[in-house]
């Protein structure tokens, strides 16, 4: 699956909190080479689409930015995630484990529902 | 709205702040974030161009982020307005002299609406300041046959009323008094006051803010004698001290305890009222039907209407009527709310302003609106060059409208301080019986108005030419260069405003012209009496010091001779009361030789007066003769009658010498010979039909009246006619007074042009404030004419320039122009003119002596209107003939 489409433009505030999660304070470009790393190449997200969602989970208080300074010695914004974030985190990973569980009920053949 | 979404929305509003410093640093953060990747893949051996390049693939556009995130972080729409309103304002600031046209035409619009408004919100929209006001009535008398309307009852009628009634939860009965109050240390002072049932102010749901409501106890005979006393009486006698409560005064020399002090603003009655006693009805009069000087007041029972009131009270006195056909035949009942009595008699001439100041509004958005549709003509280019970098038609109409509306909302706020300004006058409307409790204010309900009003104008005015500019050809706007003319739609839009202008100015004139009519017919009624050099004062004699009628005529007698000593007087007289302040009730009579039975309703108002009375007042003696010192107590009984009387009571014969007597034919009274007919004054109003009227000498009264009600009416006006300024002379007729008795206060000193003043001030101020609308609205056509017809000429520069080449004169150019201009003003006229015939018949309530369909009126202010739209016209037109060929045709 290769395309960006609208499961996986949902899912990228997931994404993009689990990143910020494991990682610690990493800059935007740091999130998009760590969500296809994960993801083995197989999701190719348009890097752009990223700072929309960054700027809406800062308005939701999940994340917070500051400025630093990257590996390579460039001024870069740092994003790392809060507290309510991780909480955030918690919960939709749930919902999202429940969401894919009852999927995969469904989809795995010859298991017919007693 | 949860946390999370309210969080994100404070951000997004806080995202509209410093737009510049979060647009770099987007951009600098996109940029890093490109940089990082072309490091990455140089690193893994890419050339650093098709490292960028493969960057920018994989990032998409950077300026599509950059919109979508600049969306994300404000508020889009909020963002639209904000631009709108701040180029808006950028564009009124370009041409100021239109923005202040603009501004103070809608500001005079605006304010004259919320003047008008805060009058109708404090008068009929305010409830009255009593709990529960709506169930509050009033209950009066009425005798249909005679045409006698809301007269005060009987105490045995109110009696019957209070016992037999299903309606009333409660009903209380107040009687008006008047007291000398003495024996604190102050000046000997008269104060209006009421006597009341003791449940009066219970009643009403409005107790004492100090002290304590009556008793039942007090209100029965033998009683300590307490009252209750006014705030406004409080500050001003007593400084506003607590102690007041419990302390002793004397009211007409008998001693009364202050028990309680009614709270600021509190107002029942029409007059200054600062004092309350309980009032005790004894057995004999709680029978009496004859003598009517009682108001009523009634609170209905829950769920009762005043319909429902008014029908039970008829039926009620209905029975009366039957039972005691002596004193009650055809005697009904009115239940009146009490809003209705205290401010009915203004919701017709409100409404008028209402309608006059809704015109000038309309008037005001005409006229702003033309000067709008041309200058969007003007800016044509711009908006076509708008629409064609892609802004939708509803974007520009919302720009435009923004406005507009800013424009409304500019003329709003300068409108209101105008009202606010004008309040002092307007408060002259208030009906007296709310003087205290109603005051004029900009609460939020004129505010909200206001502001309704205000992007009300904002949208009519502006949306004609903000629907209009959009839907321009783009083509033709742009090739034309923003020399664009008015397109034909536009200019016929323009016209139509004009046309409505003047014809709702024309209204309004015809409006004005006619109530300007009716003061000065109501006040020429009085022109005879010139009563610009007569004074006038009272002196009520309290009852206990003034018992005998041999004192009073002493003291009157002593006055008089003092008074018409001081230099300056002309003639002196004393009277029941002058003219339009005591406006009497009718009391039946018996004439001689004529059937006086049950049926006939011989009746006249009475005053008694000193001889020189009718030369002070200025009233002529048309028949016989004026009264002099030979009518005294021993001389045979006079009367003088007014010619209304002598008219209507002897048709076709003189009255003099005629003979009548005050109650039924075998009353003790005397028989009164007529020995003078005198001129017709209005004494009970100043519109209310003049009715008989009879004078007696004051010592014959005191000596054979001993009966009510005319006993008890002895002269109380002290009448003074001057040849040098009236007001000139109150402190040496003061001193007169206090020469003859130092203990008898003086109240009501002024003129009797004053008191036609008073009489007359709420038409006055009404017929003002209509005048001053319909000449603003007059001046604003003019302005709109004008405005038409000089865009007219410099758009036809070149045409007219053609025309002049060509061999036209001067004379055929100044046609062409007032031509198109008096078109539109006499289209304007004409409707103006069928809109008054159908609008003024709603005055005509409010007229007196003139016809709301006064032909003169309409004619006059139809020639006015004309000569004002000629000039209008001329000054344009005239520029037009000065028009040079040559240039303009270069131009061209």
């Amino acid at each position: 699956m290769t395309d960006t489409s609208d499961v996986w433009r949902g899912t990228l505030a997931l994404m993009v909190l689990k990143t910020l999660e494991s990682l610690g304070p990493v800059h935007g470009y740091g999130i998009a080479r760590r969500i296809e790393q994960t993801s083995e190449n197989l999701l190719a997200i348009n890097h752009g689409t990223l700072y929309p969602a960054l700027l809406k989970l800062e308005q939701e208080g999940f994340i917070a930015s500051e400025w630093g300074v990257s590996e390579n010695n460039r001024k870069a914004r740092y994003y790392k995630i809060t507290r309510s974030g991780r909480r955030e985190l918690e919960k939709a990973t749930r919902e999202w484990q429940q969401t894919t569980a009852i999927l995969a009920r469904f989809l795995t053949p010859g298991e017919e529902p007693s | 709205m949860n946390f999370k979404s309210l969080r994100s929305w404070l951000a997004r509003l806080g995202g509209l702040f410093q737009k510049e410093r979060r647009d770099r640093e987007l951009a600098e953060e996109l940029e890093m974030h490109l940089q990082l990747y072309i490091d990455d893949k140089v690193q893994s051996g890419m050339t650093p161009e098709e490292a960028r390049r493969d960057a920018l693939i994989k990032f998409g556009s950077v300026e599509a982020t950059k919109e979508r995130y600049r969306e994300r972080r404000g508020v889009p729409a909020l963002e639209n307005l904000i631009r709108d309103l701040r180029y808006a304002v950028r564009v009124q600031r370009r041409s100021p002299g239109f923005t202040a046209m603009a501004v103070l035409t809608l500001a005079l619009g605006v304010g004259a609406n919320t003047a008008i408004f805060s009058v109708v919100n404090a008068v009929l929209l305010r409830p009255l300041n009593y709990r529960e006001p709506e169930r509050l009535v009033m209950v009066w008398e009425e005798l249909p046959a005679v045409g006698v309307r809301r007269d005060t009852p009987a105490p045995g009628n109110f009696n019957d009323w209070k016992t037999q009634n299903r309606v009333f939860e409660d009903m209380a009965a107040l009687e008006y008094r008047n007291y000398d109050l003495t024996g604190d240390g102050g000046e000997p002072e008269r104060l209006f006051a009421y006597g009341v049932s003791t449940n009066f102010f219970s009643l009403l749901g409005v107790g004492p803010a100090e002290g304590r409501d009556f008793t039942p106890e007090e209100g029965r005979p033998g009683a300590d004698k307490v009252a209750v006393i006014s705030h406004g009486l409080w500050q001003r006698r007593f400084g506003g001290e607590r102690a007041v409560v419990g302390r002793d005064v004397l009211l007409n020399g008998e001693k009364h305890t202050i028990v309680g002090v009614m709270p600021r603003g509190f107002q029942f009655g029409t007059l200054d009222m600062s004092v309350w006693t309980p009032f005790t009805l004894t057995p004999e009069q709680l029978s009496n039907r004859s003598i009517h000087f009682l108001e009523v007041v009634a609170r209905l029972k829950p769920g009762v209407t005043a319909a429902q009131a008014d029908a039970d009270l008829k039926a009620i006195t209905g029975r009366i009527a039957a039972a005691y056909p002596d004193d009650a035949e055809g005697l009904s009942a009115e239940v009146v709310p009490l809003h209705e009595q205290v401010a009915g008699g203004v919701r017709r001439p409100l409404t008028m302003l209402l309608v006059a100041v809704a015109f000038v509004l309309l008037i005001a958005c005409a006229n702003v609106g033309g000067v709008l549709l041309s200058r969007s003509a003007a800016r044509s280019r711009e908006i076509a060059v708008r629409a064609a970098l892609g802004a939708s038609r509803w974007r520009i109409v919302r720009q435009l409208l923004t406005e507009s509306v800013l424009l409304g909302v500019a003329g709003g706020l300068l409108g209101s301080i105008l009202a606010v300004w004008a309040f002092a006058f307007l408060q002259q409307l208030v009906p007296a019986g709310m003087r205290e409790s109603a005051v004029l204010q900009l609460d939020m309900r004129v505010l909200g108005f206001t502001l309704l009003i205000s992007l009300l104008a904002g949208v009519v005015f502006g949306l004609a030419p903000a629907l209009h500019a959009s839907r321009a050809d783009l083509n033709d706007a742009l090739k034309q260069g923003g020399r664009a003319g008015v397109s034909k739609g536009q200019r016929r839009l323009r016209n139509s405003f004009v046309v409505a202008e003047v014809a709702l100015s024309l209204v309004l004139l015809v409006g004005a012209g006619l109530l300007i009519q009716t003061l000065q017919r109501l006040r020429g009624q009085y022109s005879n009496l010139q009563l610009e050099s007569v004074l006038t004062l009272q002196t009520q004699l309290a009852g206990n010091r003034y018992k005998e009628s041999a004192r009073r005529a002493a003291f009157y007698d002593e006055v008089l001779a003092r008074v018409k000593s001081l230099p300056g007087v002309v003639a002196v007289g004393y009277t029941t009361g002058v003219p339009l302040v005591r406006k009497g009730g009718a009391n039946g009579l018996s004439l001689e030789g004529r059937d006086n039975g049950p049926g006939a309703f011989w009746n006249a108002n009475h005053r008694q007066i000193s001889p020189d009375y009718f030369r002070a007042m200025g009233v002529e003696v048309r028949q016989g003769r004026a009264f002099d010192e030979r009518d005294d107590e021993g001389a045979t009984p006079v009367v003088a009658i007014n010619e209304t009387m002598a008219r209507a009571y002897w048709p076709g014969e003189s009255a003099l010498g005629k003979r009548f007597k005050a109650g039924a034919p075998e009353s003790p009274e005397p028989w009164l010979t007529v020995v003078g007919v005198v001129a017709d004054v209005r004494q009970t109003g100043v519109d209310t039909p003049i009715k008989a009227e009879m004078y007696v000498p004051y010592r014959q009264a005191a000596k054979h009246w001993q009966t009510p009600p005319y006993s008890l009416f002895p002269p109380r006006d002290l009448v003074i006619r001057t040849s040098v300024a009236p007001t000139s002379l109150v402190a040496s007729v003061r001193d007169a007074v206090h020469d003859v008795d130092p203990y008898q206060p003086l109240s009501s000193v002024r003129t009797m042009d004053e008191v036609l003043g008073r009489e007359t001030a709420q038409r006055r101020v009404g017929m003002i404030l209509l005048t001053a609308f319909a000449g603003l609205a007059l001046l604003l056509s003019a302005l709109g004419i004008y405005g038409v017809l000089a865009y007219f000429v410099v758009q036809h520069t070149p045409e007219i320039g053609v025309r002049m080449a060509l061999g036209a004169q001067r004379r055929d150019v100044l046609r062409l122009v007032l031509g198109k201009g008096m078109r539109l003003a006499l289209t304007g006229v004409c409707v103006g003119l069928a809109g008054a015939y159908a609008l003024t018949r709603l005055l005509q309530s409010l007229l007196f002596e003139v016809k709301a369909t006064d032909p003169l009126t309409f004619g006059l202010i139809a020639l006015l209107l004309t000569t004002v739209a000629l000039i209008a016209c001329y000054i344009p037109a005239r520029r037009a003939t000065r028009v040079d060929p040559m240039v303009a045709l270069r131009y061209e």
